[in-house]
């Protein structure tokens, strides 16, 4: 179920009436009630799928358990080696195999070694590098004694399976989640308020920006041998803003969701668009994933707190992984380290920590050296974006060779075209509106503050109207397929 | 609570009250749907050749120059899974009926319409021909079985720029044609549209197909197969498995039933540039040389 269909428009609202009227019986039934429309909810997309949720939830419930009640640590150890085995193996089996048995098969060829394919057709389930990592995370922690295991398996399996996040995050860690399922949650008007603002947001972010650039962004990129360079850059910004309206707007649906429901959800995009440096766009970037590789595989490693040689090492490795963890195709591998090359300058003049703050804090425009760092930043996430994007990697050495020839500067052939036209001011809008609601959790957080009722509903119609305009086509998340 | 849903029920009334003027206004205007589905379920006794298909014989074949009474009941992307359902419906009805005519265009044995890429005219049969056709509850509106842009298009054009919302004549054949007319562009689009990703439909359709031959056997009604003229910038486009696959199937059914007919027309010479719209619909004159070789083949 999508969250930009009329199926979901139906079920939230249902699941929202029942949930908050069983307010009055128990926590454990509100609890309930979510786990079985979560379950309902993934079960749509394919009901196998649920047969593996409810394996991950069983293990690492099982597993964090024994891990609390031994004191020997290499009884402690091997049990979380289990939980690591059985999530990296469901998530290494239907996400990577393919991907090396493939790399094994041709590289024997390659060594005149012909051996015939050992390639299986397995379909990737929804959301799987998502849940993987949430449970995973969890049982290292009960590990690192940083949190207490659970007996209440209801909250557990409701946690793991929780629908707002379930199959494209934000990958939640256990130690701020699983507590608000044993709290008892009333209705809180003005959160819920907050929610739907946030939906509606990341509905337009999707709907309006992410489909209409898709459009544009897929007929550059598979045609991009017939395209100026200036359009072949077009394609690559449509691209950037393609995947950040997908995957923020999404984010935004789900923390909005479940913000209805009461539960508080970790900021996953913090405006990255307008950072000054690559370090920064990485702080605000799909942020639950960079803290999950920062806290569970960068600090273990050493972190930067090392020599140079390690810290070095330590960034190809974060950056590395994170490229493979969105898929099996060494695109996504050599644009992580396309993003590691753009970090590691930073890092070794320890300039990665420069740009905390907001940019502008405080201020209605950036300075002219922000305004530049912005741009310079973006036009480098751009052209990492294109490995991101490129069927395999020929086509995106090909894509970017062409993009930098001497028809770079010539007018982009598609501007013509009055979609695109009509595409970039509904980016410019979005940036706009971004620009201004930048010190906050997302770009509307303060419409209800700052706005009086009059203008604040104008907006919100003008958003649903073209929402609807846009709407209907129900086009999938990108960040389903990882 | 109470506050935010009345909040929330405020805030979508007028989207609402939108939403059920625009279903009202859309479902209002006559359209082929009801018109087709009218003319059958008051008159099928009175029908002697049925044709049913696709937009290649809405356009295709014009009843008036037949000898016998003929109805079409085609329509553009009406695939087999949809002649299958109409002639279900209207069969114990159709007690004159002497012929059933039906295209076996390129795509015919390949695709559906319930699951194809033109899966959103199924609501047109669940709401105007009254046919269980789909699982979808967005089938049963027009508001939302389609796209905001869409719909508010539609209304202009009807209510604002007086435009028909029939295309198809008293007989059921389609007059307004409103595609553009380009030869090259067109085979292409066709072309890509019609040619099948997989032949994972292909046992059904030829399924359905054979129940409609048997019943038609059983009951001593004639059944013409053809395949339309297609101009050249669209046939020499065709994936020969496809194709192959089509004749040979069309071979097995001729083969085995005695009341069936096939004529492949795909190349006929006599069919030339000023007889189609574009590079797969005929126009008038197309229609009137295809309706009257159907005509002698009866």
């Amino acid at each position: 179920m999508l969250f930009n269909s009329i199926d979901f428009a139906i079920f939230l609202p249902v699941v929202f009436a029942i949930y908050w009227l069983a307010q009055k019986l128990s926590l454990q039934i509100q609890n309930l009630i979510l786990l079985i429309a979560s379950y309902f909810f993934y079960g749509l997309w394919d009901w196998r799928f649920l047969l593996l949720v409810a394996f991950s939830t069983v293990v690492d419930y099982t597993v964090a358990n024994s891990i609390e009640k031994s004191s020997d640590l290499k009884t402690r150890k091997n049990l979380l080696l289990i939980s690591v085995f059985v999530n990296l193996g469901l998530l290494g089996f239907f996400k990577y195999y393919n991907f090396f048995i493939d790399n094994f098969t041709e590289t024997f060829s390659f060594f005149g070694q012909p051996i015939g394919s050992l390639s299986l057709n397995i379909i990737l389930p929804v959301g799987i590098s998502f849940y993987t990592f949430q449970t995973l995370s969890y049982t290292i922690d009960v590990y690192r004694k940083k949190l207490k295991p659970t007996k209440d398996f209801i909250s557990f399996a409701t946690f793991v399976s929780f629908f707002p996040q379930l199959v494209a995050g934000p990958i939640e860690r256990a130690t701020n989640l699983l507590p608000q399922f044993y709290t008892k949650r009333t209705f809180n008007y003005a959160k819920s308020v907050d929610g739907m603002r946030q939906i509606l947001w990341g509905l337009f972010k999707k709907v309006v920006i992410a489909d209409n650039a898709a459009q544009y962004a897929n007929q550059i990129f598979n045609n991009s041998d017939d395209y100026s360079g200036s359009t072949l850059v077009l394609g690559a910004v449509m691209f950037a803003f393609q995947i950040y309206g997908d995957f923020s707007g999404y984010s935004d649906v789900a923390i909005g969701t479940a913000r209805l429901f009461g539960f508080e959800l970790k900021q996953n995009f913090a405006f990255p668009y307008f950072s000054r440096d690559i370090a920064e766009f990485w702080r605000r970037w799909h942020i639950s994933l960079s803290t999950w590789f920062r806290d569970y595989v960068y600090f273990p490693l050493g972190g930067s707190r090392v020599g140079s040689f390690t810290k070095v090492r330590n960034t190809f490795i974060i950056f590395l992984i994170s490229g493979f963890w969105h898929g099996s195709n060494w695109t996504f591998i050599v644009w992580g380290l396309l993003n590691a090359i753009y970090f590691l300058p930073l890092l070794l003049t320890n300039n990665n920590r420069n740009n905390i703050d907001v940019v502008a804090q405080g201020k209605m425009l950036p300075s002219l050296k922000d305004f530049l760092a912005i741009i310079y930043t973006f036009s480098l996430t751009t052209v990492a974006w294109v490995f991101f994007r490129a069927d395999n990697l020929s086509h995106a050495f090909s894509y970017l060779s062409n993009m930098f020839s001497v028809s770079l500067f010539s007018i982009p052939e598609m501007l013509n075209d009055k979609g695109v036209l009509i595409t970039l001011f509904y980016i410019f809008m979005m940036l706009v509106i971004e620009w201004f609601g930048r010190e906050q959790e997302y770009a509307l957080a303060s419409l209800g503050i700052k706005l009086n009722k009059t203008v604040r509903y104008t907006m919100y119609y003008a958003m649903i109207i073209v929402l609807l305009w846009f709407g209907g086509e129900e086009q999938a998340f990108v960040y389903f397929q990882f | 609570m109470k506050k935010f849903i009345k909040r929330i029920l405020i805030l979508l009334t007028p989207i609402l009250v939108v939403a059920i003027i625009m279903e009202v206004l859309l479902q209002m205007p006559l359209n082929d749907f009801k018109i087709k589905n009218d003319y059958l379920a008051n008159h099928s006794s009175e029908i002697e050749t049925l044709v049913l298909g696709s937009s290649h014989s809405l356009y295709g074949v014009n009843p008036a120059y037949f000898t016998s009474k003929t109805y079409n009941a085609a329509y553009a992307a009406q695939l087999i899974d949809i002649d299958y359902e109409i002639f279900n419906k209207y069969k114990d009805s159709l007690t004159g009926l002497k012929n059933l005519i039906i295209p076996i265009s390129y795509f015919t044995l390949f695709n559906d319409l319930k699951t194809g890429n033109e899966s959103f005219r199924t609501k047109d049969y669940l709401l105007y021909y009254n046919m269980d056709v789909s699982n979808s509850f967005t089938d049963y509106s027009e508001v939302l079985s389609s796209r905001f842009k869409v719909n508010v298009r539609r209304l202009k054009s009807y209510y604002i720029n007086n435009k028909p919302s029939v295309i198809c004549d008293e007989s059921g054949w389609g007059t307004v044609f409103d595609l553009p007319h380009n030869f090259d562009e067109s085979a292409t689009i066709a072309f890509n549209r019609h040619t099948a990703e997989t032949f994972d439909n292909f046992n059904n359709n030829v399924e359905m197909l054979t129940s409609m031959i048997e019943w038609s056997e059983a009951n001593g009604v004639h059944v013409v197969l053809f395949t339309p003229p297609g101009y050249k910038t669209y046939s020499s486009l065709f994936q020969e498995k496809q194709l192959q696959l089509t004749k040979s199937t069309m071979l097995k059914l001729v083969n085995e039933y005695k009341n069936c007919e096939y004529f492949n027309l795909l190349k006929s010479t006599d069919f030339v540039e000023a007889d189609y719209y574009d590079a797969d619909h005929l126009n008038k004159e197309g229609a009137k040389k295809l309706s009257k070789i159907l005509n002698d083949k009866l």
